[in-house]
């Protein structure tokens, strides 16, 4: 195994105290230590937002480049060289507004790459306007009377664009992401893993202690070879406030 | 616009054009028929003009035939091949004395007798009754063109079975309805075949501007291309997606949409792939964020950009060169960008060649511009007398690391990769080799930074590519002679039409009347002092562009403070011929 602090940089995430990142940050490095990959084999690929800071902080080949545009520079960047373990970051803005487009036919082209969303709801680099997962009625600075729109289903859009893996999250669980992370990458294929990541100074009331007792994690009755119960398990958040976590279709 | 013709342009040239319905086959009809006069060792220069629509509409494509080479468009026909109507009514006037139309028995012939034209009609309603055969029109009209001009149905037959290999049915049928039209009319004229060089074959090449571009990029070791289909450079696209099937080094990918695509090419480039990709002004103006991030990031990129006229989607499969300020301002913020204007189809080869030397070696963004007249028209000529406009030893990559001393990688693993000076770079899988390729301000590993010290030594170093880049391109020079009364100024596709008016104007040998022409092809980085001197010295300057607001006179007003107020502008979508810079130029004369 290579060893976890193989992949420490000497700088200190300048994330807020108490940031769900923290949690993704140290899952991604404990990901790839068990995984034993080389850090010269690994690229991180990112594009703008708190998360997309993340390759900054681990010490393998990063790439950060623009708001929503993640997919298709790790997209290029596999075609370019197969042999590189390529993770792909996202946030909810970034990667359900603005890379929206790239997302659905990331899906469908099925390139053998890890995509993970931190997904806090909401934008926070730029002061916390609701964002295309924030739930409707959400008031912010950009929706004081309250957001109009119905937040993203994510999960069910990967499947339906053809996602070959497609799981939920959470930053406040280590153990259970860190195993999540590793199917990901170890799947042949596009596998996309939308992370819950609290957001604890936008979206206090969703912070961990919200999450903690909503989060529960699929167990066997959960069949991820089928799509349909699949797709309908992605739409439980919609009805009921809970949040599965775990693979929700694998082919 | 057609002018009034008291010139006779180039008498070794004779030009046909055929037009017809947008489905009907004129693109591979006239194909067909510059095939057979290339086996005839005649030289060719071929435009198309098309409308945007798959079926019905008005599209002709005009072939030009010399004995020497050829790089533009005349403002006469000699041979009109009417596949219908409206080519017949809209085209007859170009027919030259003693010129020939073919048409068939379904149209309306209203023709001045003033001229003498040939009209040649073809029993077309006949034909197809006979054969039970539709939509055979431009088969048919291809054998009656072989008769009238006395070449040999043979070779005819030859370069139609050539062209359908693989699809023998198809040429059975097509083959049947030709010899039919040769049959049905009656030879006009002997045309003349022109004898082989000793020493060489006079012709190699018939290629358009986009596969020249594709040529000159793989020549230069091209291994990844992606792009979003866009008129007038999908050409781009389609040649390198049939190159691939056999080329296993090459990638092609039809991305979901132009930021896709850029972004896919820089992602390749940063790996170690040499990138490019290709687009129209509107594609382009979706890449703009990202040319920014090629800058900030130091990451070679060749990226084509085909004008065609705006504003919106505009016109879109018509020519122009609108977007010249666009491009050249194109991206947040200051960083190194090459634009070059390539003049003719020989320098889409080169100059795409040199935008992939100069991306590599200073790592940034090199854009080749170019606009439909260019990449969409066909010449002949021979590929290999251009490769000593530009050599360079493409296996070599130049400042790539893996070829370099591992005593720069320290063995904490990261490489100053973006250290001041430091012009070398690492792909991903290089051990001690890692850095961030960071779109966001950065110190030498690619860590984010706002330090203000660092943000200045990266401007400068970034900003110091367009000095040395500089140093490395040609010097403009004058064409034609020094001592002239007007001095040219133009740039792009308008090249070839200037040179051929310019010889025929001094050819004239009027006294005070003598032109010469300066070709402006680097755009950035500008070469202000070299250009400011060879204007200043001119006697009296016209310009020529295919823009509504003369941008590259305000390029060059912004570089050397030279206005240049007498200006031959146009934005109709249409090219400029031989004819318009004659007569244009002729009657700027006489005003003065």
């Amino acid at each position: 195994m290579t060893e976890l602090k193989t992949f420490n940089r000497t700088e200190i995430p300048n994330w807020c105290p108490g940031c769900g990142n923290f949690g993704i940050i140290a899952g991604v490095k404990k990901t790839l230590a068990e995984l034993d990959f080389k850090p010269e084999n690994t690229v991180l690929v990112s594009g703008v937002g708190c998360f997309a800071k993340l390759p900054y902080w681990v010490k393998v080949n990063g790439f950060v480049g623009l708001h929503g545009r993640s997919l298709p520079v790790a997209q290029g960047i596999k075609l370019a060289n197969q042999k590189l373990n390529i993770i792909a970051f996202g946030g909810d803005g970034d990667g359900y507004g603005e890379g929206g487009n790239h997302f659905i036919h990331a899906c469908r082209r099925n390139i053998n790459l890890a995509y993970f969303v931190h997904n806090n709801g909401v934008f926070g680099l730029t002061t916390g306007q609701y964002s295309p997962a924030s739930e409707k009625g959400r008031k912010s600075k950009s929706s004081p009377l309250g957001s109009t729109e119905k937040p993203v289903n994510s999960l069910a859009l990967a499947i339906s664009a053809g996602a070959t893996f497609v799981a939920r999250s959470y930053a406040g669980n280590l153990k259970e992401m860190v195993e999540i992370m590793k199917k990901a990458i170890l799947h042949n294929g596009f596998a996309f893993v939308d992370i819950i990541q609290p957001c604890v100074t936008f979206n206090p009331q969703h912070a961990f202690d919200y999450y903690n007792e909503k989060v529960y994690y699929l167990d066997d009755k959960h069949d991820p070879k089928n799509k349909l119960q699949a797709l309908e398990k992605s739409s439980e958040w919609e009805k009921e406030e809970k949040f599965a976590c775990g693979i929700f279709y694998q082919e | 616009m057609i002018p009034n013709n008291d010139l006779d342009i180039n008498q070794n040239s004779y030009v046909i054009r055929i037009g017809g319905e947008a489905g009907w086959g004129i693109a591979s009809a006239a194909d067909i028929i510059a095939k057979l006069f290339m086996k005839l060792n005649h030289h060719l220069f071929s435009s198309k003009e098309y409308m945007s629509q798959i079926k019905k509409g008005h599209n002709f494509h005009t072939i030009r035939i010399s004995k020497q080479q050829v790089h533009a468009d005349l403002n006469k026909i000699d041979l009109l091949l009417a596949l219908d109507q409206t080519t017949l009514d809209t085209h007859q006037n170009l027919v030259s004395d003693k010129g020939i139309i073919l048409h068939d028995d379904k149209v309306k012939i209203n023709i001045e007798q003033s001229k003498k034209i040939n009209l040649i009609q073809i029993p077309l309603t006949k034909i197809e009754e006979k054969l039970k055969e539709k939509n055979i029109h431009n088969a048919v009209y291809l054998g009656s063109l072989t008769k009238v001009l006395g070449i040999d149905y043979a070779l005819l037959r030859k370069i139609i079975k050539e062209r359908f290999v693989g699809k023998e049915k198809l040429a059975s049928k097509l083959l049947l309805a030709a010899k039919e039209g040769y049959d049905a009319v009656n030879k006009i004229q002997d045309f003349p075949h022109q004898e082989e060089n000793q020493d060489s074959k006079i012709i190699s090449d018939f290629l358009d501007g986009n596969e020249a571009i594709t040529k000159g990029a793989l020549k230069a070791g091209l291994t990844f291309h992606v792009q979003y289909p866009m008129t007038p450079v999908s050409g781009i696209l389609h040649y390198l997606a049939k190159e691939a099937i056999k080329n296993k080094n090459l990638t092609v990918v039809q991305p979901e949409d132009e930021i896709a695509g850029i972004n896919f090419a820089l992602g390749a480039s940063y790996a170690g792939k040499r990138a490019m990709t290709a687009t129209a002004g509107g594609g382009f103006a979706l890449m703009v964020e990202s040319l920014g991030l090629a800058g900030v990031a130091e990451i070679p990129l060749v990226l084509i950009e085909g004008q065609r006229p705006g504003p919106g989607t505009g016109l879109p499969t018509k020519t122009e060169q609108g977007d010249l300020k666009f491009v050249l301002s194109a991206g947040v913020g200051d960083f190194p960008k090459i634009v070059i204007a390539p003049t003719t189809i020989e320098e889409c080869y080169t100059e795409t060649k040199r935008a992939f030397y100069l991306a590599e070696k200073y790592q940034t963004l090199a854009i080749i511009l170019v606009d439909k007249h260019l990449v969409e028209s066909v010449k002949t000529f021979n590929l290999a007398d251009l490769e000593k406009d530009f050599t360079f030893d493409y296996e070599k990559r130049i400042n790539i690391i893996n070829q370099v001393d591992p005593s720069k990688l320290n063995s904490d693993g990261l490489f100053k990769r973006y250290e001041k000076d430091e012009t070398q770079r690492t792909i991903p899988g290089t051990e001690n080799g890692m850095y961030t390729c960071a779109g966001d301000e950065h110190d030498s590993v690619g860590e984010i930074t706002e330090d203000r010290d660092i943000r200045n030594q990266m401007m400068q170093k970034r900003m110091n590519k367009l000095n040395l880049i500089k140093k490395e391109l040609p010097v403009p020079k004058l064409i034609g002679p020094e001592d002239a009364d007007l001095t040219i100024v133009s740039w792009g596709s308008n090249h070839g039409a200037i040179i051929e008016a310019m010889e025929l104007l001094n050819s004239e040998n009027k006294i005070n009347q003598k032109v010469n022409f300066l070709s402006i092809k680097y755009m950035a980085p500008f070469q202000e002092n070299e250009i400011k001197e060879i204007l200043e010295k001119a006697k009296q300057l016209i310009l020529i562009e295919n823009n509504y607001s003369a941008q590259l006179a305000c390029l060059i007003r912004e570089k050397t403070g030279i206005n240049i107020e007498n200006q031959i502008l146009r934005s109709d979508g249409r090219t400029f011929t031989v004819d318009d810079v004659y007569n244009q130029i002729k009657q700027k004369q006489k005003q003065t």
